[in-house]
């Protein structure tokens, strides 16, 4: 057999001709096979670069993920059922641009501090929250509506009853979290950069609907007749009784919802509609894609958009602009980084209640950064540079 | 998912290529390939029991390979005795023993080479908590050396792999979260 013509064979370049002649050859012996056999095996192992330099893994890897989600969701598709028995816990995310507005809701009040936790009451009136003090607000019949003791805030539930919903709204500045009690025992944690706008008693026959721009935790006290429906800019969570969070910063490009135990449904119209709603499984991600509104399912790690409750910082495949987004939330500062390489790279880590000295110190010491800290501004800012 | 990210990064195009010379076109390989990582999602659980991973993977890809060419069999059976030759040239490539070690000797070269600068033990450590998912202190008892150890050499891992891994060194940290 010629070299040149079997590897033109193992090429694919060989003409129709050429290659009877090396299959006719190849099937002639036992031992012309395992010559063959060499000389391909050989070109193979030398030829690896080829595929490697034109293989689109992050495609591919795309595509297998979204394989593994819909095996996942054939074997869990049996589940389902007996896991709706259950008291649900689930995660929401969502996305939106409300920080930038965020502004004009104090913006009527120049004596609110920036970095106040506020209650907005439904008269309008805008009152600071001391996170370390007690303190007892009332509504226009002079009755204690809620009470806040330290850094949460309870609603009463035995209020008389009102035909009209009435709304309060809790803004949770950068840098701070806070708890909040409604009127139905659910219970919310607010983190840093949020805000959550609820009634101040849910009304008998009507669903219980809350407006979140920001994140939060929720525990939702089961009511299987009044549905707990979550609005956020262009998705709606609805449950009946379950744990989840919600997060709706506007670096996100997806309005994100996980869930850890149960079953929730999304729905992007105004009604929901069952039919047309998507149901999450446990231990998956949605993410409504903000510019096309398409939900996409994939399998996660729950703990990673859970653990801030506990103060844990994480963040999966987001680029460090993001990154540097919610540190500044987290930590109340600001951040420069004029480097466009360094904002679009995309890391994944996980910071348990540290300091933000020790998260710049790990990125330094793994990546070529460098960073500055100037205290002397009102606001402490850092400046990294590649 | 992580760990199972990583595989793939780490393996799927040079499987890929493999399956590609088994194959002879980059869309059935593309396929073949897939398919093996489900599998591999699917059996999840075993994959810690694995000696050599890539000697693993390799036998998988070859199989899925088999099964295909046994599928393009039967479909042109009757229809053309030529071709029916030409998948028992593929056919025989892939069970040739020989050939198969000058692949697979070829795999695990290119996937050492981004690690195979680290430190024996360090590299042993990474390799047990990446691949064989274990606990810090799992590896501490199998490898007979204290848990400080074994953190001290998946950070010092770390701090290699950066300049051979630099994407995958992210997924690392979350390692360090759990030890």
């Amino acid at each position: 057999m010629e070299t040149k013509k079997a590897l033109k064979y193992i090429k694919g370049t060989a003409s129709e001709k050429e290659v009877r002649e090396i299959e006719t050859w190849i099937n002639a012996s036992r031992d012309h096979a395992k010559k063959f056999n060499l000389l391909k095996a050989e070109y193979i192992a030398s030829t690896f670069d080829e595929t490697i330099n034109t293989a689109d893994t992050n495609q591919e890897l795309f595509k297998y993920k979204a394989n593994i989600e819909k095996s996942s969701k054939n074997k869990t598709k049996n589940l389902r059922l007996s896991i709706l028995k259950y008291a649900a816990i689930f995660i929401v995310i969502l996305g939106s641009s409300y920080l930038i507005v965020s502004g004009n809701f104090l913006g009527n009040n120049f004596e609110i501090p920036k970095d106040a936790i506020t209650l907005e009451l439904e008269n309008g009136e805008t009152k600071i929250i001391q996170e370390d003090g007690t303190a007892q607000f009332v509504d226009s019949k002079g009755n204690t509506i809620v009470t806040q003791k330290g850094n949460k805030l309870n609603y009463n539930n035995n209020i008389s009853n009102t035909e009209k919903l009435v709304y309060n709204t809790l803004t949770v500045p950068y840098g701070k979290r806070f708890n909040i009690v409604l009127s139905d025992n659910t219970h919310v944690t607010l983190n840093a950069g949020t805000s959550l706008k609820y009634p101040v008693k849910f009304i008998k026959g009507h669903n219980r609907e809350v407006h979140i721009n920001g994140e939060a935790f929720f525990d939702v006290t089961k009511d299987k007749d009044r549905p707990f429906v979550v609005k956020s800019s262009g998705l709606n969570v609805r449950v009946l009784g379950t744990k989840f969070n919600v997060s709706n910063y506007p670096e996100d490009i997806s309005t994100k919802t996980v869930l850890v135990e149960g079953s929730v449904s999304l729905y992007q119209e105004e009604i929901y509609k069952p039919k047309e709603a998507t149901l999450l499984t446990p231990g998956h991600l949605a993410s409504l894609n903000k510019s096309n509104k398409t939900i996409a399912l994939e399998k996660v790690d729950v703990s990673l958009y859970t653990s801030w409750i506990y103060g844990t910082i994480s963040f999966k495949h987001e680029p460090f602009k993001n990154i540097l987004k919610k540190l500044e939330r987290q930590y109340d500062i600001v951040i420069k980084c004029e480097s466009k390489e360094l904002n679009e790279t995309f890391f994944t880590a996980s910071f348990d209640n540290t300091s933000l000295e020790y998260i710049l110190k790990t990125f330094r010491n793994n990546y070529d950064i460098k960073f500055s800290v100037d205290d002397s501004t009102n606001k402490k800012t850092i400046t990294i540079n590649p | 998912m992580t760990a199972h990210e990583t595989l793939f990064r780490l393996y799927y195009d040079k499987l890929l290529h493999i399956a590609k010379g088994y194959l002879g076109t980059i869309e059935d390989a593309e396929g073949v390939v897939q398919n093996v990582f489900l599998k591999i999602w699917e059996k999840k659980k075993n994959l810690g029991k694995i000696n050599n991973i890539s000697n693993y993977l390799h036998t998988m890809t070859k199989n899925a390979c088999l099964d295909l060419l046994k599928h393009q069999k039967v479909k042109i059976n009757f229809s053309n005795n030529y071709y029916e030759e030409r998948i028992a040239i593929k056919n025989q490539f892939i069970k040739d023993e020989a050939a198969s070690l000058v692949i697979e000797t070829e795999l695990e070269k290119r996937i050492t080479k981004a690690i195979d600068t680290l430190p024996e033990k360090c590299r042993r450590v990474f390799l047990k908590s990446r691949f064989e998912g274990l606990k810090h202190s799992e590896i501490a008892d199998v490898m007979h050396i204290s848990k400080r150890t074994v953190d001290n050499h998946i950070s010092n891992a770390l701090q290699h792999m950066k300049l051979h891994l630099k994407e995958y060194l992210t997924l690392f940290l979350i390692f360090l979260k759990n030890i």
